[in-house]
């Protein structure tokens, strides 16, 4: 064996490895390659030498944001998969979605062990919006609403990233739309994925304000609870199941045609609570539906019984369940048209949105 | 904690176990990082990315293949080529030495670790520094295990004569 055939044994024998007998004797007895050995050994701690001097470096802190699930899959299940038109955003009174276990939320004392940070978000003079974290349970640690505030649309998704205590470190993404006009435009909760998340440390007690950047500003307050809520009271209102006077709640609705299920919105819900509002409902496989509690032109009577709308259109005869009692009043009123009007680009997607009702018959129809 | 333990709490969405992992690891991928796109701040960038797919797609990792460090290595040199690509259609960092940064290069092993080609500088810095073994590298590169003994030889053949030539002209300067 000579030193051209050796080497490569070399540089194995520099990683721990076997090497023949033969290549392992000429190394023994050849000072060339004993010297190409050394300078191979040299050369490995001289690189570990240079990059100790780099690991001294700590890495960046960086925050994980948590893997959406949960209330966030109740919310693609109701929302990503709908899209809603321009002008029904417009009209959009406040779209959220949350997932609850109990009926009654239980307030725990302050600085308690308390799991849930239950945080309203008042946007304005607009009712503040309940956006509970929980910070033991993954699935339930994220949030999301979209809606309208001033003259802007604007969405905010806020994320539990961890707890010190009474401290709680949120991640908060936050989108101002452009002014509504004209057209049509599709509305995700994926919009926020190309937004900066911003970090705040935030201790019940608290106000954070958050600047939207020409969308005004948004004030998050909290609390600690024991558990989430139900979704019925996550609409912003009240935390009972008694309806307003002019309420009208649609959550998660389920619409059944000749006792057949034939729609699932799971997971959207709005809420109308002014006389001349009403609940927009859009399913591709049978059409619009606008629901009021005031009479409207065209429209059927339906009846309104706790969770329940029943009513008939043509020979058909459909219910709506919703996830909690609809209105105080038992006389509903239904327009049902089989074609939305084809400039919204929601015609593929299912959607639910509120507003005045002639808004929303000229979302529908594209008559204004 | 063992590479399966964070594997599966990474699968469950345990963000703390996770950044465990991220700050221990960390400093050792970008410094490995740097070693492929030149820069700090390009390995910060690339190394994010990496972290950012191992925590999002945790399932891409097969423990029956190898440890979780050698797959964060492997996911780490996709990327870096990746980013190689956003930089300039016609850059071909596989086959081509680095300009060495002088700014960023402290050492002579340094600057000779930058005139080689990308793969031997990979091969070298993640056996000499990670201590990664053959079945490692094979796994990481992407290339058949017997072929890393000499691909190993051929690297450190190169970086023996830019070393030689560096070292004899630093200590010439220095005379």
């Amino acid at each position: 064996m000579n030193c051209n055939e050796a080497a490569e044994f070399i540089s194995a024998l520099c990683d721990g490895e076997r090497i023949p007998s033969d290549a392992a004797a000429h190394v023994g007895d050849c000072p060339s390659c004993q010297a190409r050995m050394r300078d191979y050994l040299a050369m490995g701690a001289e690189m570990r030498r240079v990059a100790s001097l780099e690991f001294a470096e700590e890495a960046k802190p960086m925050a994980w944001e948590t893997k959406q699930s949960g209330i966030s899959t109740l919310w693609q299940k109701g929302w990503e998969t709908m899209r809603i038109p321009r002008f029904a955003f417009a009209a959009l009174v406040v779209g959220i979605v949350a997932l609850g276990s109990s009926l009654a939320m239980v307030k725990v004392r302050a600085h308690s062990d308390g799991t849930v940070l239950m945080l309203a978000v008042s946007r304005g003079s607009a009712e503040a919006l309940p956006c509970p974290l929980a910070t033991a349970d993954k699935n339930n640690a994220q949030c999301a609403a979209f809606g309208v505030m001033g003259k802007s649309n604007v969405g905010y998704q806020i994320s539990f990233l961890g707890r010190d205590g009474n401290r709680v470190q949120l991640g908060m993404r936050t989108k101002v739309y452009s002014p509504l006009a004209g057209a049509s435009r599709a509305f995700e909760l994926d919009d926020f994925k190309a937004e900066q998340q911003k970090q705040y440390w935030f201790e019940p007690g608290q106000t954070l304000r958050v600047d939207l950047a020409g969308g005004g500003v948004l004030s998050v307050t909290g609390e600690w609870t024991d558990h989430i809520p139900t979704a019925g009271s996550l609409m912003g209102r009240n935390h009972d199941l008694d309806p307003g006077p002019d309420e009208m709640r649609i959550v998660s609705p389920l619409l059944l045609r000749d006792k057949k299920v034939v729609g699932d919105l799971e997971g959207g819900s709005t809420l109308a609570n002014e006389p001349d509002q009403g609940v927009l409902i859009y399913l591709p496989s049978e059409g619009f539906f606008i629901l009021s509690l005031q009479k409207q032109e065209g429209a059927v009577e339906g009846e309104a019984n706790m969770n329940r709308i029943s009513f008939k259109s043509g020979e058909r005869n459909y219910t709506f369940l919703t996830g909690e009692p609809v209105a105080r009043s038992k006389q509903v009123w239904i327009l049902h048209g089989r074609n939305l009007d084809p400039a919204n680009e929601a015609t593929k997607f299912g959607f639910i949105t509120s507003g005045a009702v002639n808004e929303l018959r000229a979302i529908a129809t594209g008559k204004h | 904690m063992d590479d399966l333990e964070v594997h599966r709490k990474t699968n469950l969405g345990d963000a703390r176990t996770f950044d465990e992992f991220y700050r221990q690891t960390a400093p050792r991928l970008q410094a490995f990082l740097r070693q492929i796109v030149g820069s700090r701040e390009a390995a910060e960038d690339v190394a994010q990315e990496t972290y950012i797919q191992l925590w999002k797609r945790p399932s891409g990792f097969q423990p029956e293949r190898g440890a979780l460090r050698t797959y964060l290595f492997g996911v780490g040199r996709k990327r870096a080529a990746e980013w190689w690509r956003r930089q300039s259609p016609a850059a071909e960092p596989a086959n081509e030495a680095m300009q060495p940064d002088r700014a960023e290069s402290s050492s002579v092993m340094a600057d000779a670790m930058q005139r080689l080609p990308e793969e031997q500088r990979t091969l070298l810095w993640l056996r000499e520094v990670e201590g990664q073994s053959y079945a490692e590298l094979a796994e990481i590169l992407g290339i058949p295990i017997g072929t890393v003994r000499s691909r190993l030889f051929a690297a450190r053949e190169a970086l023996r004569q830019v070393w030689q030539v560096g070292d004899q002209t630093s200590t010439r300067r220095s005379l």
